[in-house]
C-alpha cells in the first residue's frame, strides 16, 4: 500500500512550501514538479479505489470519534482525479501565462528591501508570477483535503485555508478592481464559515461525534438536527454561490487572473457543493423534507435562468464567463430536489440525478476551465476583453476559438459531450420521477447558454473585418491546454460509462447496494 | 451611495428585513437549543481513556497536538496563508521599524523595559504549562507577539531586525516543521501523523516552540501589514533603519 | 434553566445580532468585527457544550480544542479582511463597499 490518498495532499503541501521558501524563478519549478507528482497520485488513487473499493485511514492511528479520519470512496476520488486533470491543463498554461503577462508594472516605490542587512541577496519580491505558484499548491491541498476529509470541523478548518487561499490569489495582481473583490469574497465566505461551523456546533452537541460515517449511521432527526443542517447548507451555498448568494462570483472570478479564474470556477466552487452533496445525501438525508429539496430546486432553476440571461447582456467576456458559471452551478443543485426524498429509497432514478449532476459538475469543471483560459489569451493578446469588439478575432486565435466552441457545447449539453451525459441522467430522472418541471429548466438553460456562446463566435467569426496583425505569437503550451481542456469536456462523454460505475463505489443509495450484493 | 438620508435611504427596507430575518434565525436557534437538553453527549470519556498515550497529560493539547494534530496543522496553513497574503498586499518583505519612531520618554521607556520581559517570561511559561495544564503554544505565540508589537510601538527595533530570509523563514517555521516531522514518520513507516509513542512529549514540545515562534511572528506581520497608509511605509524604505 | 442553557442561549442571541449587524452596518470595519463576535458566538456555544459534557470535574476537551482552533482561523481571517480593508481604503479613500451588485 502506497497510501496515494495521504501523498495528495503532502505533494502539493511539500512543493508549496518549498515554493514559499525558495521563491523566485525556482518556484515555478517546483509548482510544476508539484502539478505532475498530484497528478499521478491521484490516478494511483483512482486505480487503488476501482480494485479495493472505498479506503479508510485513521490519522495518527486515532480512530474515528476521537481522532480525525480520511476516506476516499468513489465521489472523493472521481473529484480529486478532476482536480488534478484541471490543476494540471491549468498548471502548464500558468507557466506562460505570466510571462505573457508581466503584471502591473512593479511599482517603483513599493519594494521594502532597500534596508541594508544581510541576506538581501535572496532578493525576495512579490511579482504574482512569484507568489502564484506557491499559493496555488495550498489550495489545490486544501482541495484534496477537503474531498478526503471525513471529519465535519476538519472541513470547516478545509474549508477556511481553501477561502484564504483563493482571496490571497485573486489579489494577486493587486489591482484596484481585484481588491475589492476579493475583501467581498472573503466577508462572504467568512460569512458562510460561520453559518456552517455554527452547525458543526449543534450537530456535535446532539451527537457527541464529528465524524461523517459516524453521523451518517446514527441516522440523526429532530429539531436541532434539521436547524443544523439548514445552517450547513445556506453556509455552503454562499460558498457554492447559488442565487441569491451568487453577488460576489462574478466579479472575484473575472477580475482574477486568467489561471486563478480557471481554478476558482471550475474547481472551488465544486468544492462547496461537494461537501453539500455529502452532507445532504449521508447525514442530513433522514431529517431532510420535500419542501426544503424543491426550494433548493427553485434556487438553482432561477440561477439557470437569471445567470443565463446576465450572462447574454454582459459586455465583458471574462464576466460573461463568470455569470455563465451563476447559471452552472444552478444545475448543480436542480438535482437536489431530483436525487431528494421525493422518491423512494429503491428508486433507481434518484441514483441517476445524482450521478447526472456529479456528471455535469466534471464536464462544467472542465469546460469552464477551458474557456476562462481562452479568455486570458484574448485578454493578454488583444488587451481587452469586451464581447462586441472581438470581431474578425477568430482568425488570430482560431485553435483559442474552436476550444471555447467545444467548450460552449459541453455546457450546453450538445451531444456527445459530457455535459449532455450529465444533463440526460437528469432529464431521465426529472422524467422518470414526474418532476417534468425541472425538465423543462434544464432544456431551456441550454437554450440559454447557446445564446451567449453564440454571441462570442459569431462576433469572433466575422470575416469582412481587416485584420490589421500577424497571428500572435501565443505559446503553444498555453493553446495546447485551452484545446486539451474542451476536448476532454467533450470525450468524457463518450466514455462515460466507467467514471459512473466509479462514482457507485461507497454511494449512499440503496438501489446500488442490492444490485452489488446481487 | 454617497447621499446617505437617513429616511429616503434605502437602507431602511433592508434594516427592517434584516431584522426580520435575524429574529427569524433567533427563533429557530433557540428552538435547537432548546431541543438539545441537557443530556451529555461528547468524547470526554474516549479523551480521558487514551490520554496517557498521548505524550502530555492537559487534555485540549493532547486533544489539539495529537488526537486531531491535523486539525492544527492546517490552522497553522490558515495563519500562514494570512500573514503570507498581507505582506503580498504590502509588498512588504521585511517588517519595518515605526517609522516616526522617536525617543519614547521616561515613562513609557520604563514601563517597557518592565513589561517586555515579563511577558516574554509568561510567553515561555505559558508554552511549558501547555503540556499539564491550560497554556499552550499558540497562548504563548499571543503573548509574545504582544511583546514584539509593544516593542515595534515604543520605538524599539525588534522584528525589524529580522531580514528578508528570516522573516520568510519565521513565518513558514510552524507549518514546515510539523510538515517536516510528519513526512519523516510517514516515510519511515509510521502512520501519517503518528507520534512513536516514546517520542510522542519531544515531538510535541519542538512543534509547540516553533509554532510558538511562527504565531509570534505572523500576528506582528498581520499588525504591521495591516496598520499604515502605504506612503508610510515607502519613506520608511527610503529612510532605512540604522 | 441549566447553566448550560444560559449559555447557549446568550451565544446564539449573539449570533443573531451579529447577523444582524453583518446585514445593516455598511461601514467595512463594523462588518469586519462583527463577523468576528459571530465567531465569538459560536466559540461561547462551544464552550457550553464542553461544559454541558462533563465528566465528573473534567470537561468535553474536543471542543476546547475546536474553540482554540477556532480562534486562530478567526484571527486569521480578520486580520487579512482588515489589512484588504485597509488597502481599499489606501486606495480609494472609502470605508464602505459600494453597493453596485447587492452585496449585503
Amino acid at each position: 500500500m502506497i497510501e496515494a490518498a495521504i501523498w495528495v495532499i503532502l505533494i502539493p503541501l511539500i512543493c508549496g512550501l518549498a515554493a514559499f521558501a525558495i521563491g523566485g524563478r525556482t518556484s515555478r519549478l517546483l509548482g510544476l514538479i508539484g502539478a505532475g507528482l498530484t497528478t499521478i497520485a491521484a490516478f494511483l488513487l483512482v486505480a487503488e479505489v476501482w480494485v479495493n473499493g472505498v479506503w479508510e485511514y485513521s490519522l495518527g492511528g486515532w480512530e474515528a470519534p476521537l481522532g480525525i479520519s480520511l476516506r476516499a470512496d468513489g465521489l472523493s476520488t472521481f473529484m480529486i482525479a478532476m482536480t488534478a486533470v484541471v490543476g494540471l491543463g491549468i498548471s502548464l498554461y500558468a507557466v506562460r501565462y505570466f510571462a505573457l503577462t508581466p503584471g502591473p508594472s512593479p511599482d517603483p516605490s513599493a519594494p521594502l528591501r532597500t534596508g541594508a542587512g544581510r541576506g538581501e541577496k535572496s532578493q525576495a519580491t512579490w511579482l504574482p508570477s512569484e507568489s502564484y505558484w506557491p499559493l496555488w499548491m495550498l489550495l489545490w491541498a486544501s482541495l484534496n483535503a477537503l474531498f478526503l476529509s471525513s471529519d465535519i470541523f476538519n472541513l470547516y478548518v478545509g474549508l477556511e485555508l481553501l477561502t484564504l487561499a483563493s482571496v490571497a490569489l485573486i489579489i494577486l495582481e493587486r489591482e484596484r478592481a481585484s481588491i475589492i473583490a476579493g475583501l467581498r469574497y472573503l466577508l462572504a465566505a467568512f460569512l458562510g464559515s460561520m453559518a456552517y461551523l455554527l452547525g458543526v456546533a449543534l450537530l456535535y452537541a446532539e451527537a457527541g461525534v464529528l465524524d461523517l460515517q459516524l453521523l451518517a449511521d446514527a441516522e440523526l432527526t429532530g429539531t436541532a438536527v434539521q436547524v443544523a443542517g439548514g445552517l450547513m447548507a445556506v453556509g455552503l451555498l454562499l460558498k457554492a454561490a447559488l442565487f441569491p448568494m451568487h453577488f460576489w462570483l462574478p466579479a472575484a472570478h473575472s477580475s482574477a487572473p486568467a489561471p486563478v479564474s480557471a481554478a476558482l470556477s471550475a474547481l472551488v466552487v465544486k468544492a462547496a457543493f461537494y461537501l453539500l452533496i455529502r452532507l445532504w445525501f449521508e447525514v442530513f438525508e433522514p431529517a431532510s423534507s420535500i419542501a426544503v429539496e424543491q426550494v433548493i430546486g427553485v434556487l438553482g432553476a432561477t440561477a439557470i435562468i437569471l445567470g443565463s440571461f446576465q450572462a447574454i447582456r454582459q459586455a465583458r467576456l471574462k464576466m460573461m464567463i463568470a455569470y455563465s458559471t451563476v447559471a452552472q452551478v444552478g444545475y448543480l443543485f436542480v438535482m437536489i430536489p431530483l436525487a431528494g426524498s421525493f422518491g423512494d429509497p429503491q428508486d433507481v432514478w434518484r441514483f441517476e440525478a445524482w450521478t447526472g449532476g456529479l456528471y455535469h459538475a466534471l464536464s462544467h469543471g472542465f469546460a469552464k476551465a477551458s474557456m476562462f483560459l481562452a479568455a486570458g489569451v484574448i485578454l493578454s493578446s488583444l488587451g481587452h476583453d469586451r464581447v462586441w469588439n472581438l470581431a474578425g478575432s477568430a482568425a488570430r486565435f482560431p485553435v483559442i476559438y474552436l476550444s471555447f466552441g467545444i467548450a460552449g457545447m459541453s455546457l450546453m449539453g450538445l451531444p456527445p459531450s459530457a455535459g449532455f451525459v450529465g444533463k440526460w441522467l437528469m432529464l431521465t430522472s426529472a422524467v422518470e420521477s414526474a418532476q417534468w418541471w425541472w425538465a423543462v429548466i434544464l432544456l431551456v438553460g441550454g437554450l440559454l447558454t447557446a445564446g451567449y456562446v453564440a454571441i462570442v463566435l459569431s462576433q469572433a467569426l466575422q470575416r469582412d473585418v481587416e485584420i490589421d496583425r500577424e497571428p500572435d505569437p501565443i505559446p503553444r503550451i498555453m493553446t495546447l491546454s485551452v484545446f486539451g481542456l474542451a476536448v476532454l469536456s467533450m470525450l468524457l462523454g463518450l466514455r462515460a460509462a466507467e467514471p459512473l460505475e466509479f462514482l457507485e463505489i461507497g454511494a449512499p443509495f440503496q438501489t446500488l447496494i442490492t444490485t452489488v450484493e446481487e | 451611495m454617497d447621499n446617505r438620508d437617513p429616511l429616503s435611504n434605502p437602507g431602511y427596507l433592508v434594516r427592517i428585513l434584516s431584522m426580520v430575518l435575524s429574529a427569524g434565525l433567533l427563533a429557530v436557534l433557540i428552538a435547537a437549543v432548546v431541543d438539545l437538553g441537557d443530556e451529555p453527549t461528547g468524547l470526554t470519556a474516549r479523551v480521558m481513556e487514551q490520554i496517557d498515550q498521548s505524550g502530555v497529560s492537559h487534555p485540549p493539547t493532547a486533544v489539539l497536538l495529537n488526537f486531531r494534530a491535523y486539525d492544527t496543522w492546517l490552522e497553522v496553513a490558515v495563519l500562514l496563508l494570512a500573514a503570507w497574503g498581507a505582506l503580498a498586499l504590502r509588498q512588504a518583505t521585511r517588517l519595518p521599524e515605526q517609522p516616526q519612531a522617536t525617543s519614547a520618554g521616561p515613562v513609557l521607556d520604563w514601563l517597557v523595559r518592565l513589561l517586555v520581559p515579563l511577558l516574554i517570561v509568561t510567553g515561555v511559561y505559558l508554552l511549558w504549562l501547555g503540556t499539564n495544564a491550560p497554556g499552550g503554544a499558540f497562548q504563548a505565540g499571543a503573548v509574545i507577539g504582544a511583546a514584539l508589537v509593544l516593542l515595534r510601538l515604543s520605538g524599539y527595533r525588534s522584528v525589524g531586525l529580522l531580514d528578508a530570509l528570516w522573516l520568510r523563514g519565521s513565518l513558514l517555521a510552524g507549518f514546515a516543521g510539523f510538515l517536516l516531522i510528519a513526512t519523516v514518520l510517514f516515510l519511515a513507516g509510521w502512520t501519517f501523523l503518528e507520534y512513536p509513542p516514546d517520542q510522542a512529549g519531544l515531538l510535541i514540545v519542538i512543534i509547540e516552540l516553533l509554532i510558538t515562534w511562527t504565531v509570534a511572528v505572523s500576528f506582528v506581520a498581520l499588525f504591521v501589514a495591516a496598520r499604515p497608509d502605504p506612503d508610510d511605509l515607502n519613506t520608511e524604505s527610503e529612510g532605512g533603519h540604522g | 434553566m441549566s447553566l448550560f442553557l444560559i449559555y447557549a442561549l446568550a451565544a446564539v442571541g449573539l449570533f443573531a445580532i451579529c447577523l444582524h449587524a453583518i446585514i445593516t452596518r455598511s461601514h467595512l470595519l463594523r462588518k469586519i468585527l462583527a463577523l468576528n463576535m459571530m465567531g465569538s458566538s459560536v466559540f461561547l456555544l462551544l464552550i457550553a457544550i464542553a461544559y454541558r459534557n462533563s465528566v465528573e470535574e473534567t470537561a468535553d476537551p474536543v471542543p476546547h480544542a475546536m474553540v482554540l482552533t477556532g480562534i486562530v482561523v478567526a484571527v486569521s481571517a480578520t486580520a487579512f479582511a482588515l489589512a484588504l480593508a485597509r488597502r481599499y481604503h489606501a486606495e480609494t479613500g472609502e470605508t464602505e463597499l459600494s453597493d453596485g451588485d447587492g452585496s449585503t
